[in-house]
C-alpha cells in the first residue's frame, strides 16, 4: 500500500523534524528522570542490599533509612544475638553522619564504623582479597572522591581527626550523603560513643532467615531483625515515596509536551491538506482510511522522536555522570519500554486532534473549486 | 460516436425526481427539482447550463456525494439514495470514477502513485496496481511523467493523470464537473477527447457538467438545466464544436 503518510512527511521535512524535536525532547525528559530515579534507588540502597551478611539488627521503632536511623544499640547486646538459635555470626556498626570543613566548605559524610578487619559490613567494593582500612583510615565512595577530588592516601579532617584516604570504592552514594567505611573505634571516638552499636550484622546457619530474624525478635527484647533485601526495599521506598509525585508530574508533561507538538503539527498539516482529504473522500476513501493516514504520520514522527529521544538520553546520562557525578542515570531496558509506550499513548492522543476535521469535512465541498 | 444505449439494457445511472434544497436562515433555496433522466451504457451525455443552474448538485447526488432531499438514485439496479455514509465510500471508489475541474492530486504523490493508492484501496496488490497505473497513464499518453509530482505536469497532463485515477476500478460511470474549465481550449479538447474515446470503447458512460458550448458536438445527448430544473434534449444552438 502506497503510505501517503510517509510521503506527506518527506516533503514536509520542517515540519517532520519539528514533531520529531518534540517528542524526542519528551523521551529525553521521561528516560533522564526516570533514569534518574532508579539510578539513585540503586545507588542509595545499594549498601544495604549488598552488604555480606543476611540480617540487619537495629534498635525497633527506628525510621527505615540507614541514613535516618536513630537506632542505638548496646554493642553488650552482640553475645545476646549470637546466641540465638540459626545465629552463625554477629557484627556490629556503629553509623553517623559527620560534618567537616574540606576545601573551605562543609562537607556530608556517612560513616559506618565497622568493627575489625575480619568482620562483615565492608563495602562489596572493596572485594575479599583488599586489606581493610586501619585505624585511622576510611574507605570513600567513588562519588564523594570524584566531587572533591580525593585518591587514595589523602587526608581528611574529621572532627580534629586526620583520617587517611585507603581506598575508593563504588556502592555508598545515597544522594545527599556518601558512605564512607572504617574502623568502629574510630567512629566510636569521634563521638564519643564507646560501647555503642547502631546496628548488627547477623549472619545465619542451618536455618530459614526468616526463622532466625523472627526468633531474634522474640529472644531479644527491643530490637527488629529485617534481611537485607527488607532493609533496602523499605529504604528504596522511602526515598521513592518523595520523589514519585515529582517524577509522576514530570512525566505527564512531558508527555504532555510531546503529544501536544505532534497533535498541533499533524493537525495543522492536516488543515492545510484538508482539500486532499476531501479528494480521497469523494473518491471513495472512508473515515477510517483518512485517520489512519493521519495515525501513521504521527507514529512516524513519535516512532523518529522516540529513537532520537533514546540516543539522547543514553548521551545526555553519560555527560551528566561526568559533569556532575552525584547524578547516576540508571536507564534501564524497563525504562526505555515505558518511555515507547508512552511515545505510542503520545502518537494516539495526537492523532486524534485532526480527527473531527477530517470526520466533518465534506467531500462535495471538493467541486466547489 | 458510440449508438445510443440499447433500450433493453438496464442504464448505468437512473434519475427520478431528484430535487435538493437547501435551508438558509432565511428561506429555502431550491438547487435542483424533480430531475429524472437515464445514462445508458456507451453514453457521454453533458449537463449544462448557467452557473448557479445546481449542474453540480446535481452531479453531486448521482454520484452519492450528497443526500437528496426527495426522489431516487440508482446506480445500475442498486438505489443509492438511501445507502448511509458506511456504504458510500466503498460504492464511489468502485462504481463511480469523478474528475473534477481541478484536477486534484495529491501534491506529495507522483502520476503513477496517484493512479495507485485508489487501485490499493480497492483490496489491489501493490504490483499489480503500479502494473495498471502505468498501464492506464500510457493510455493518457504520459509515458514519461510517470514519476512525476503534480507540480512537475502542464494543466492537461494534470487533468489526464485524473482521468487515468478516475478509469483506475474500471467504473461503469465517470462523472466528471467542468474537466475542462480550467485548460486552455486546446487542452481541453484533449481532455474531452480522451472522455469521448473511453465511452467509444464500450466499457463507460460520462456524464459531464460543462457551460463550455464547444463541446456539444461530442455528446451523445445533452440535459439542459436552468433555475434547477432539467429538460431533456432541450439545449440552446451551440457554436461549431472544436476540432480534436
Amino acid at each position: 500500500m502506497t503510505n501517503i503518510a510517509w510521503k506527506n512527511l518527506g516533503h514536509q521535512r520542517a515540519r517532520f523534524l519539528l514533531s520529531t524535536g518534540g517528542v524526542a525532547f519528551a523521551v529525553l525528559l521521561i528516560l533522564i528522570v526516570r533514569g534518574l530515579y532508579d539510578g539513585i534507588l540503586t545507588q542509595a540502597t545499594d549498601y544495604a542490599r549488598n552488604v555480606d551478611a543476611d540480617l540487619w539488627v537495629s534498635q525497633a521503632a527506628t525510621p527505615d533509612r540507614l541514613i535516618q536511623s536513630t537506632s542505638t544499640l548496646s554493642a553488650d547486646l552482640r553475645d545476646e544475638l549470637a546466641g540465638v538459635a540459626g545465629v552463625a555470626g554477629v557484627y556490629p556498626l556503629l553509623t553517623r553522619a559527620v560534618t567537616f570543613p574540606l576545601d573551605g566548605r562543609d562537607v556530608d559524610l556517612f560513616l559506618v564504623g565497622v568493627d575489625g578487619a575480619r568482620a562483615a559490613g565492608w563495602p562489596r567494593g572493596l572485594g575479599d582479597a583488599a586489606p581493610r582500612p586501619r585505624p585511622g583510615e576510611l574507605v570513600i565512595d567513588r562519588v564523594f572522591a570524584k566531587i572533591h577530588g580525593l585518591a587514595p592516601g589523602d587526608v581528611l579532617d574529621i572532627g580534629g581527626t586526620r583520617m587517611r584516604v585507603a581506598a575508593v570504592v563504588r556502592g555508598g552514594n545515597a544522594l545527599v550523603y556518601q558512605y564512607a567505611w572504617l574502623q568502629r573505634r574510630d567512629v566510636a571516638r569521634l563521638f564519643d560513643a564507646q560501647g555503642l552499636a547502631s546496628h548488627f550484622l547477623v549472619r545465619t546457619e542451618g536455618a530459614s532467615t526468616a526463622r532466625v530474624a523472627r526468633d531474634l525478635e522474640r529472644e531479644v527484647a527491643g530490637v527488629r531483625a529485617r534481611t537485607s533485601q527488607a532493609l533496602a526495599d523499605a529504604e528504596a521506598g522511602t526515598l521513592g515515596d518523595g520523589f514519585r509525585p515529582m517524577l509522576f508530574v514530570l512525566v505527564l508533561i512531558a508527555m504532555a509536551v510531546g503529544a501536544a507538538t505532534i497533535g498541533l503539527i499533524i493537525y495543522t498539516a492536516t488543515i492545510e491538506r484538508a482539500r486532499e482529504y476531501g479528494v480521497l473522500k469523494a473518491i471513495g476513501f472512508s473515515n477510517r482510511r483518512l485517520y489512519t493516514i493521519v495515525f501513521q504520520q504521527s507514529m512516524i514522527s513519535a516512532a523518529a522522536g522516540f529513537v532520537a529521544g533514546c540516543a539522547l538520553a543514553f548521551g545526555v546520562a553519560a555527560l551528566a555522570e561526568v559533569l556532575q557525578p552525584v547524578f547516576v542515570a540508571s536507564i534501564s531496558p524497563s525504562d526505555v519500554g515505558f518511555a515507547g509506550a508512552a511515545t505510542a499513548g503520545m502518537a494516539l492522543v495526537a492523532s486524534f486532534v485532526p480527527a473531527r476535521p477530517i470526520a466533518r469535512l465534506h467531500p462535495a465541498e471538493v467541486f466547489r473549486a | 460516436m458510440s449508438e445510443p444505449a440499447d433500450a433493453a439494457a438496464e442504464p448505468v445511472l437512473r434519475v427520478e425526481g431528484l430535487a435538493k434544497t437547501y435551508a438558509t436562515t432565511a428561506e429555502e433555496v431550491s438547487a435542483t427539482v424533480d430531475a429524472s433522466f437515464t445514462v445508458g451504457r456507451g453514453e457521454l451525455v453533458l449537463v449544462m447550463g448557467p452557473s448557479g443552474s445546481g449542474k453540480t448538485t446535481l452531479l453531486l447526488m448521482c454520484g452519492g456525494l450528497l443526500r437528496p432531499s426527495s426522489g431516487r438514485v440508482w446506480l445500475g439496479g442498486d438505489e443509492i439514495s438511501g445507502l448511509g455514509e458506511r456504504h458510500l465510500p466503498e460504492l464511489r471508489l468502485r462504481r463511480v470514477g469523478f474528475v473534477f475541474q481541478a484536477a486534484n492530486l495529491l501534491a506529495n504523490l507522483t502520476a503513477v502513485e496517484n493512479v495507485r493508492i485508489v487501485l490499493e484501496a480497492a483490496g489491489r496488490r501493490r504490483a499489480p496496481a503500479e502494473e495498471r497505473a502505468r498501464e492506464l497513464l500510457a493510455r493518457m499518453e504520459l509515458e514519461r511523467r510517470f514519476d512525476h509530482l503534480p507540480a512537475q505536469l502542464s494543466g492537461g497532463e494534470r487533468q489526464r493523470v485524473a482521468i487515468a485515477r478516475a478509469l483506475a476500478n474500471d467504473p461503469p460511470l465517470v462523472l466528471a464537473d467542468e474537466p475542462t474549465g480550467a485548460l486552455d481550449s486546446r487542452t481541453g479538447a484533449g481532455v474531452m477527447g480522451i472522455l469521448r474515446g473511453l465511452v467509444d470503447e464500450g466499457s463507460t458512460s460520462v456524464v459531464c457538467v460543462t457551460h463550455d458550448p464547444r463541446i456539444v458536438g461530442l455528446a451523445d445527448r445533452v440535459l439542459w438545466l436552468e433555475d434547477g430544473r432539467l429538460s431533456e434534449g432541450a439545449q440552446p444552438e451551440p457554436p461549431a464544436p472544436v476540432a480534436i
